[in-house]
């Protein structure tokens, strides 16, 4: 098939019709058309990271002296600031996405966001051995003024114990690659005219 | 005439033009009315935006593409909000059922095109100009000429294949 015989095929007659009733109610009513759904979690991680931000703040300060509390403080305040720069970011992605905006621009910031949840969601396999004994021995001190450190050399063993859990996460990851980081990057390729 | 009459008026213009796209990206006849729902919901809900500033083929054009291209990537909340309105019938149907009968044959030969070419293939066939194709997807006049030629030289070889496959 040439294009021109496509051409006659697309342009021929055709009688489509109108469901005015239902057009009628369905205008009637706040229309939910999206073109991306942004998962509530992000809201909920936004407001979670920025209290969890001011009472890192507070830590620090109380414990600025004490290197053994202050190091595994500051782990977590950089991962808490590295998670809510990517959060508005991909607020910023959601907000700016207009259905009448050019195809290309608009398909690229909904393959970034996508892109940016899967790889979130991935980056896991390194930010778990990283925070896992900060998680505990900051909360532990704050809250219970209970010094982790006291119950010996348990330390080094946990966090090995993550990482092997990080590294068969990443082996698994690659075996089974994830199809929506892999779609959205196919995507943003594709998209990449040039 | 109110938004509501305006809008009605404005998709009897365009209503094959919606059925034609959402038949290109979607081949599933059930899925392909969703879409139809998702163009026609998303067309009425930028309408009292609509920037006189572009012509409103261009506007429509990029968003039946944004919400075609788009479609499948959101299926949870897509089955959540066409649930109740299945039971109401469709927003648009072709009365001729010859005519979807030739148009899927069309669309088997859009199959294996990318979305973006997809999009550029439509815009060719609707006659449109390629400074124009580049403003509706956001690329550049050169970038449109060289992709349509690869897409007839793609369909012309597909036909090719089909043929010798037929005589052997």
């Amino acid at each position: 098939m040439e294009l021109n015989e496509l051409t006659q095929l697309w342009n021929a007659p055709g009688s489509v019709a109108v469901n005015r009733q239902l057009l009628k109610e369905v205008t009637l009513y706040k229309v939910k058309a999206l073109l991306y759904s942004l998962k509530r979690s992000t809201y909920f991680e936004l407001v979670f990271n920025i209290l969890f931000f001011f009472f890192l703040q507070g830590f620090i300060l109380d414990h600025f002296r004490e290197m053994r509390f202050l190091i595994p403080a500051i782990i977590l305040m950089v991962v808490i600031i590295a998670s809510t720069i990517l959060e508005f970011y991909k607020l910023h992605l959601f907000y700016a996405l207009r259905a009448d905006s050019p195809v290309a621009e608009t398909q690229q910031k909904i393959a970034r966001l996508q892109y940016l949840e899967a790889l979130e969601a991935n980056s896991m396999v390194a930010i778990i051995p990283l925070v896992s004994a900060p998680i505990l021995i900051v909360p532990a001190k704050a809250f219970f003024d209970f010094d982790l450190y006291q119950l010996g050399n348990w330390i080094p063993q946990y966090i090995l114990g993550s990482v092997v859990v990080g590294l068969v996460i990443a082996f698994l990851l690659r075996k089974f690659p994830d199809e929506k980081l892999k779609k959205a990057l196919d995507f943003l390729k594709e998209i990449k005219l040039e | 005439m109110d938004q509501q009459q305006a809008f009605e008026q404005f998709l009897d213009t365009h209503k094959q033009l919606i059925v034609k796209v959402a038949g290109i990206y979607c081949g599933d006849p059930e899925q392909r009315k969703d879409l139809i729902q998702d163009i026609i919901l998303q067309l009425w809900k930028s309408f009292p935006s609509y920037n006189k500033a572009y012509a409103l083929s261009t506007w429509m054009y990029r968003i039946a593409l944004n919400v075609s291209i788009s479609f499948l990537r959101k299926e949870s909340t897509r089955k959540k909000t066409y649930e109740g309105l299945h039971q109401q019938g469709d927003l648009l149907y072709y009365q001729d059922p010859l005519m979807e009968e030739r148009l899927q044959l069309l669309y088997q030969h859009m199959e294996e095109l990318k979305p973006m070419e997809k999009a550029m293939l439509i815009l060719h066939l609707e006659g449109r100009q390629h400074t124009e194709v580049a403003e509706i997807l956001g690329v550049t006049a050169t970038n449109v000429s060289t992709k349509i030629h690869r897409i007839k030289a793609l369909l012309k070889s597909k036909v090719k294949t089909y043929t010798n496959y037929g005589t052997e």
